[in-house]
């Protein structure tokens, strides 16, 4: 009952908001302390059938985070699918670009009231357009940011070393997984070989009759991490949706990035040569 | 595929039929071609002759670090340069067949064997072979790219091993085994 009430007036003050209040009045932000903890969402795919029903699905993650003092949360790749009546492949731009919209102010909304940062990717055609929502309301895109007092980047660019990067996302949804070294492969491995955190999150389940699978994940070089794994948190199943949180100690991080960072490597390396 | 033998040169003998070795060993057979990894550096033999070194020290250029043996180009890394995402397109932009890399580290750890060697085969696609000092034991450890069929660790902190790297053997080395072959049976 408790629940169906909250999610009443939740998409009741979501809609107030969206229709009435074009410019989001910012509420509370929290913008002072760097973020230091961060969340990953693992989603296992479903179709909505209407926006309410999706804006309290994030909002219950975004709450469950927030509860573990998470401040920078990471929700996978694709979850704009979840919105689509039908096929993204057949839909028109100008559908595709309402429902975008749409699903955009969801995310707005929820970081505004909650005083979260969020890190979301929509598909878009055959390309990913990967965002991070400010407490303030602002969206950030791009490669990499300053956000939160660190400097962030999404995964894919190679030069997060140079351009000290502390933190890489990477919102994911994929359909080949061959078993737990796959958990290992991506944002595990780019953490070890240029030492920066990241936080990798998966969509999991059936889209269109495509399966879709994934370990979601926190990690550090392993020179960071107490286990001496470079794990800090990781999903229990590639299947099913849950939320991990973990504790990043940046200071931690830059005393093994200077012991590493050396300026005759440097030299070697450079276009120069 | 290339059959290389990693080990104790004592041990070399139970095995007749190798394209390359890797010990740790100083005492270097009279027959074959040896690598041999120390704290130190690396050093290459050909029939008991040291015919190439490497140093662990920064190297001034890229190509310091790669051997040329009998057609096949292999690169010599060492700890943190197994890490160096940088350092690892260099050496793959080198078209090497093989990286050969020596790790220390404190204790075992598999993980710090996965980050090493396991990840530079994932990077560069070129076989890695990982010799691991670790506290007073020596383990070697081989990873390939992960495919739908491996996932990539083919040998891990063994004492000794003869092992199959998926490397295309150049025609030089086709006739240098047969020779070498022949020196055994002499």
């Amino acid at each position: 009952m408790i629940n169906k009430l909250k999610k009443f007036f939740s998409s009741f003050l979501f809609i107030k908001r969206t229709r009435f209040q074009p410019h989001v009045s910012i509420k509370h932000t929290k913008q002072g302390s760097k973020i230091s903890r961060v969340a990953a969402v693992q989603i296992r795919f479903q179709a909505f059938k209407n926006v309410n029903d999706f804006y309290y699905s994030v909002l219950k993650n975004i709450e469950e985070a927030k509860e573990q003092g998470a401040q920078l949360i990471c929700f996978p790749e694709g979850m704009n699918l979840e919105l689509q009546p039908i096929s993204h492949n057949i839909m028109s731009d100008s559908q595709r670009t309402y429902i975008s919209e749409l699903y955009s102010k969801v995310f707005m909304d929820i970081s505004t009231n909650e005083g979260v940062y969020i890190s979301e990717a929509q598909k878009w055609r055959n390309t990913t357009i990967k965002s991070i929502w400010t407490p303030d309301g602002h969206r950030l895109s791009g490669e990499r940011m300053n956000c939160g007092g660190r400097k962030i980047g999404f995964f894919g660019e190679e030069n997060y070393f140079d351009d000290k990067i502390e933190l890489v996302l990477n919102p994911a949804m994929t359909r080949a997984w061959m078993g737990d070294y796959e958990s290992f492969r991506s944002a595990w491995l780019l953490s070890q070989q240029v030492y920066v955190y990241a936080v990798e999150s998966y969509m999991v389940g059936n889209y269109e009759g495509t399966q879709f699978f994934g370990k979601s994940g926190i990690y550090g070089p392993i020179e960071v991490t107490n286990s001496q794994n470079g794990i800090l948190a990781l999903s229990k199943s590639e299947s099913l949706e849950d939320l991990i949180v973990a504790e990043l100690d940046f200071t931690r991080l830059e005393k093994i990035v200077n012991l590493i960072r050396d300026k005759n490597y440097d030299r070697l390396l450079s276009d120069n040569t | 595929m290339l059959k290389v033998f990693a080990g104790p040169v004592p041990v070399s003998t139970e095995f007749i039929d190798f394209d390359i070795a890797v010990t740790v060993d100083r005492e270097v057979p009279k027959y074959g071609l040896w690598f041999v990894i120390s704290q130190n550096g690396i050093s290459f033999h050909n029939s008991g002759l040291e015919i190439g070194e490497r140093k662990w020290r920064v190297p001034i250029a890229i190509d310091e670090t790669i051997f040329e043996v009998e057609g096949l180009k292999i690169a010599a890394l060492y700890g943190k340069e197994l890490r160096m995402r940088k350092f690892l397109r260099k050496v793959s932009s080198m078209n090497v067949d093989m990286i050969l890399g020596y790790l220390k580290t404190e204790d075992y750890n598999p993980y710090a064997l996965m980050a090493s060697g396991w990840g530079c085969a994932q990077y560069t696609g070129a076989p890695t072979l990982v010799v691991n000092l670790a506290d007073d034991r020596i383990g070697y450890s081989l990873f390939s790219k992960m495919n739908g069929f491996s996932d990539g660790v083919q040998l891990l902190f063994e004492r000794y091993a003869i092992m199959k790297a998926p490397v295309e053997k150049g025609r030089n080395l086709n006739k240098r085994i047969k020779r070498n072959k022949g020196l055994k049976n002499d």
